[in-house]
């Protein structure tokens, strides 16, 4: 909402600190978002008075005019419109001054006469976009004042933040009542005055409202014989100041008053209308009109129109119809204000994606016992801008009065809700400044009944969020709340995403958080991990290639590779902690771990740069799995599901068996459509089943007594044998004197037979009571190897 | 016998002194005292010496024997205290090459900014909730008293989802959610991604919230003021002006915004940037619960008031870190994200 302040002070007194001014309207709930001084760019232009005015000896259409500017002498100034004569009051670009163009006006020489500035038009001023001749200005206008202060184009306009409970703050007067009730000054009302004259209202036409409940009040008011013109200055000015553009003196008219009090109003050529009577009806089987801005509107029965007979002459409260558009030829007026029910409004101006100023009133909810003020405001101005007489008499139809119900307001209630003492004396006062009547209620209790203007007050903390807005926020203490001491605790998810990232950032991988949105195509390529379904579907995605929610967090990952690939990154070790959706018939979403590993291993300083291998990625969910203590409990199975994934170069990640997870490179043709290579490792854990594991709780083992005694074993194997069987069995085998395994070594070439490799486990074998011998352990190793043989037909090298 | 004992003494101290390594001490050793050595050599021939004369002899070897081991002992020491000072002496790296360092991951900054919210409240003693982010319309809107066709929706401007679900546009509903299951008192805070259908460089549509509330018997707006004003001041300034204004959420009544004095012109407005002159930045929406609200989940409005409050993680983080631009917190550029 724009506020001009120059409109404003009409209203009420508000001193000549903006500033202040800004600050009583944010601490009183209207925030102040911008303050524009505006100037229309004109400087140095004053009111100048031609004192004389004769023929330039060099020019037949030119004249020389001796204008007083109010300081010294009068001086020459050299014109070439007609209407420069003796006498007038003009607009006088001194030597120096700017107008809105840019231009820098000076004294020059035209054809050989001095002139020290120019007189200028209206459209030289910006005041309007083409004009004829120099501006008048009235006579009384002061010789030598600024002219845009004159004509009100310098005004500073507050910008405010209306929240959309206070439809009441969307006035002039509106506002000025809020900064009287918030500085405790007085505020300027004045009802308006209507000459009437000539055959009454209510003899041309008639009112009729079918649905009282959307329409609960409308009135209508006629005139005749206006002239439909051009609007004069100051009504231009202040519309525009408002953000509003001008129309003709007709339509001005309506948007003037409804900036100035609130209320939405319109203006119909009588004479187009086909009958006269006015019905307030839903559209019904009208399935159509065309509006004022030309378009054609397709209705639904349930919208609410402004009829005669079968014609539908507006949308109601949204906007007016072209068949009875105000025109040139205009001479009769039927003039609309009334009340229409926000939702209703709401619904039609929403379903049309139409958004007027009248619309944006009318759902935030205008004053019904303001309408009639409104009404005679507007006619009284039509009268004065464009002429004609106001036809006697309102013709009020107001089915929807309400008789005014009271608010109990219990001032030991405003005190315990506040948590500090408000005398019920102050109570009262701040109810009453709000404009609201108050009476005793039962129990010492406030009956309150609230301004119509205000129909957000409806309930008893309404009143109290008021009296506390009166009485001042800052006024109310700051305490600690007293209560029993409880810690806060955090979801064992978020605690585990903790751990996850605690250990990820020391391995080198960045934490990335990426935008849920993903096209179906990411989706098919990424469909996530313990995901079913399809993707969710958004009704009105941001952008139109990415209607659906990620399955996978890899959608991200994978995005936040490329970007750091096309950056040129050298490593590039990234990791996510976030939400997938997927929908089953219901939406479902759950939480996911994915990363990338790629470009070059994440390690500075010398030394050789090397891509990472997949036991550097498998390394790194190791130990995120050795933090959750169930490291033991993993397995790497080779059956990748997923077509996006290198069948040879990926695997699934079990715990106790269940699937959880996946670690692999990109499937080659997904490389290609991702326009991606080069060395890589993607990974996603399903969070969630991380979190419902059982993970006994921790308990010391004493440290072992006896020391162990390590021997390695070399094996020779197929080639596409997996090391881990060995390590596995090895571990299974004798579990009281086999403490560790490792692979150590793995060797292919001569002298290994092509097709086979070499395995090299380093082996530990203690006892708990005991030390081993070495008799003891060199025939553990001999039935070691007897069973591997007899498991694996495997021979020790 | 007696003469050639001494000679060898004599000679093998004599080597000793001037043995300066490991390796010519050694030598002496092996010439002396090995098992060729001289005065192994000397020992072997003790068998022609008189039973008489042998004690004496055999006590003069020993005795010999200990001189020149004890004569290596000191050598050594010499020899390897020389060889330490060589090596000082000699050895020198590059302190100015790189250090090899294994790569830092970063926590990300809306991370970090969320931890750091997280660990004030929970030392407050709220609790973290967490709710779902796909909603229906009663968590998100209906129950948070925003009546279907209400101007309070266009506050927030929605993404719907098929089904007639809706992203969540705050993260207000697991007020609702958490209320609906459990009774007061109640102090709960709840983090997370949210949605609205909005995107230039200062709204994401996707974002984070931390929402909290308060709910017990004779909760007030000053222990709304109270609690607030701790956090705010953990989080910027120990000492930071705070005021609270009037608002509007739908939810919450009274409502207030909550300003701290602009860290960045200390309070003093005039062309600062960071608060457009105004000497305040908003950090929070809040407010009381609304009686509506508490109705909805079955709660008595006469028996049990609360707070709750609203936090933008991208806004804090945005006016912590100075970012001007909230798509940067999306885009995952590592030179954005390793300055954190």
């Amino acid at each position: 909402m724009k506020l001009p302040l120059g409109w404003l002070a009409e209203f009420v007194d508000i001193g000549a600190d903006t500033a202040a001014l800004c600050e009583v309207l944010t601490m009183g709930g209207l925030e102040v978002d911008a303050v524009e001084e505006r100037s229309q760019g004109l400087a140095g232009v004053v009111v100048g008075k031609i004192v004389a005015i004769e023929p330039h000896p060099n020019g037949d259409r030119l004249q020389v005019c001796r204008v007083d500017a109010g300081a010294g002498d009068p001086l020459s100034v050299v014109c070439g419109a007609a209407n420069a004569r003796r006498g007038l009051r003009v607009a006088f670009a001194r030597d120096g001054a700017t107008l809105p163009n840019g231009a820098r006006i000076g004294t020059t020489e035209v054809r050989g006469v001095s002139s020290a500035g120019m007189l200028c038009s209206e459209a030289e001023l910006g005041l309007a976009d083409q004009s004829d001749g120099i501006l008048e200005l009235p006579g009384k206008a002061p010789i030598g004042k600024d002219v845009s202060e004159y004509l009100g184009a310098r005004d500073t306009i507050v910008e405010l933040s209306i929240t959309p409970n206070r439809g009441d703050c969307l006035s002039i007067l509106g506002l000025a009542r809020e900064v009287a009730l918030l500085t405790g000054v007085r505020l300027r009302t004045h009802r308006p005055k209507v000459k009437e004259k000539g055959a009454a209202a209510a003899a041309e036409v008639s009112v009729r409202i079918d649905e009282a409940g959307a329409c609960r009040r409308y009135a209508a008011r006629v005139i005749r014989g206006v002239a439909v013109g051009a609007s004069p200055m100051w009504v231009r000015l202040r519309l525009e100041a408002a953000g509003m553009r001008s129309v003709n003196n007709i339509v001005d008219a309506t948007n003037y008053v409804m900036l100035e009090r609130g209320q939405p109003l319109h203006a119909f050529d009588l004479a187009k209308l086909q009958q006269r009577e006015i019905v307030v009806r839903r559209a019904g089987s009208t399935d159509a009109m065309q509006t004022l801005d030309g378009m054609v509107r397709a209705l639904v029965s349930d919208d609410l129109l402004i009829t005669t007979g079968d014609e539908a002459l507006a949308i109601a409260g949204v906007m007016g119809g072209a068949d009875s558009e105000v025109t040139d030829a205009t001479t009769d007026l039927l003039l609309e204000s009334a009340w229409f029910d926000p939702s209703s409004v709401r619904q039609t101006s929403k379903r049309l994606d139409l958004k007027s100023e009248a619309a944006y009133r009318f759902e935030r909810s205008v004053d019904v016992e303001g309408v009639v003020d409104a009404l005679d405001a507007v006619a009284a101005l039509i009268a004065t801008l464009a002429g004609g007489e106001i036809a006697p008499g309102v013709v009020d139809c107001y089915p929807g009065r309400r008789e005014a119900e009271p608010i109990t307001l219990r001032p030991e209630r405003v005190s315990a809700l506040l948590g500090t003492e408000i005398a019920r004396s102050e109570v009262r006062r701040s109810v009453k400044a709000l404009g609201a009547k108050v009476e005793k209620a039962d129990g010492g209790a406030l009956a309150v009944y609230p301004p119509t203007f205000r129909s957000d007050l409806v309930r008893e903390i309404d009143l109290i969020e008021e009296v506390a807005r009166v009485h001042g926020y800052g006024e109310i203490p700051t305490r600690m709340p007293v209560k029993q001491i409880a810690s806060g605790e955090v979801p064992l998810r978020m605690q585990l995403a903790q751990r996850i990232r605690t250990v990820l950032q020391g391995l080198g991988f960045s934490e990335l958080v990426g935008l849920a949105f993903a096209s179906e195509q990411r989706n098919q390529l990424f469909p996530g991990t313990n995901t079913t379904g399809r993707g969710t579907r958004l009704l009105n995605p941001i952008a139109s290639d990415e209607p659906e929610l990620r399955r996978s967090l890899l959608t991200s990952v994978v995005a936040m590779w490329r970007l750091n690939r096309n950056q040129g990154a050298g490593a590039i070790a990234g990791y996510s902690i976030g939400k997938v959706y997927w929908h089953d018939g219901e939406s479902r979403e759950g939480w996911r771990v994915a990363g990338v590993l790629a470009g070059q291993m994440p390690t500075l300083g010398l030394g050789t740069r090397r891509p990472p291998d997949f036991g550097d990625a498998k390394g790194v969910l190791e130990q995120v799995f050795e933090e959750l203590h169930v490291v033991d409990r993993i397995s790497w199975v080779t059956e990748s599901t997923l077509d996006s994934f290198h069948p040879g170069k990926t695997a699934c990640v079990h715990i106790d068996g269940r699937p959880v997870g996946i670690l692999g490179a990109l499937h080659p043709e997904a490389e290609v459509t991702l326009d991606l290579d080069g060395a890589h490792w993607l990974f996603e854990i399903d969070l969630d089943a991380v979190v419902k594991l059982e993970v006994p709780p921790l308990r010391y083992a004493g440290l072992p007594r006896y020391p162990s005694v390590v021997r390695d074993l070399a094996l020779v194997v197929d080639g596409d044998f997996h090391s881990g069987e060995i390590s596995r069995f090895v571990c299974n085998w004798n579990p009281d004197l086999v403490e560790d395994v490792y692979l150590f070594d793995e060797y292919v070439g001569s002298p290994i037979a092509p097709g086979q490799k070499s395995l090299a486990y380093s082996i530990a074998f203690r006892a708990v009571d005991r030390t081993l011998t070495d008799e003891e352990v060199n025939g553990l190793q001999e039935q070691l190897m007897a069973a591997l043989e007899q498991e694996y037909s495997v021979k020790q090298r | 016998m007696k003469e050639d004992l001494e000679n060898i003494r004599a000679a093998a101290l004599r080597d000793l002194e001037t043995a300066e390594t490991e390796s010519a001490i050694e030598e002496i050793r092996v010439r002396y005292l090995g098992r060729k050595g001289e005065l192994t050599a000397v020992l072997r021939g003790m068998g022609k010496v008189s039973p008489e004369e042998r004690p004496a002899m055999g006590a003069l070897v020993n005795r010999i024997k200990q001189e020149v081991e004890g004569g290596i002992g000191t050598s050594l020491d010499r020899a390897r205290a020389a060889e330490r000072s060589r090596r000082v002496a000699s050895e020198r790296i590059d302190v100015t090459v790189p250090g090899r360092r294994p790569q830092l991951g970063r926590i990300h900054p809306l991370t970090q900014i969320t931890n750091e919210l997280v660990g004030v409240f929970v030392g407050l003693g709220f609790s973290v909730a967490e709710g779902p982010e796909v909603e229906d319309d009663y968590h998100n809107f209906e129950a948070l008293n925003f009546p279907a066709d209400h101007p309070a929706r266009d506050m927030q401007d929605t993404l719907f989802v098929e089904g007639g679900r809706v992203m969540r546009t705050h993260t207000s509903p697991v007020q609702i959610r958490v209320m609906e299951e459990r009774k007061p008192p109640l102090q709960v805070i709840a983090t997370g991604a949210t949605y609205r259908h909005d995107s230039d460089a200062t709204h994401s549509p996707m974002f984070h919230q931390i929402e909290g509330f308060m709910v017990d018997q004779g909760i007030t707006f000053a222990d709304l003021k109270g609690v607030l004003t701790r956090a705010v001041r953990e989080l910027f300034a120990a000492d930071c002006p705070v005021r609270l204004r009037p608002s509007f959420f739908p939810f919450t009544e009274p409502s207030a915004e909550l300003d701290i004095g602009c860290f960045a012109c200390g309070a003093a407005g005039g062309a600062c940037r960071m608060c457009k002159g105004t000497g305040w930045i908003e950090v929070l929406g809040s407010g009381m619960i609304d009686p509506n609200v508490f109705e909805a989940v079955g709660y008595d409005p006469e028996q049990v008031s609360g707070f709750a409050f609203g936090i933008g993680v991208e806004r804090i983080a945005m006016l912590k870190y100075e970012i001007d631009d909230i798509r940067l917190f999306f885009g995952n550029d590592l030179r954005f994200l390793e300055q954190f």
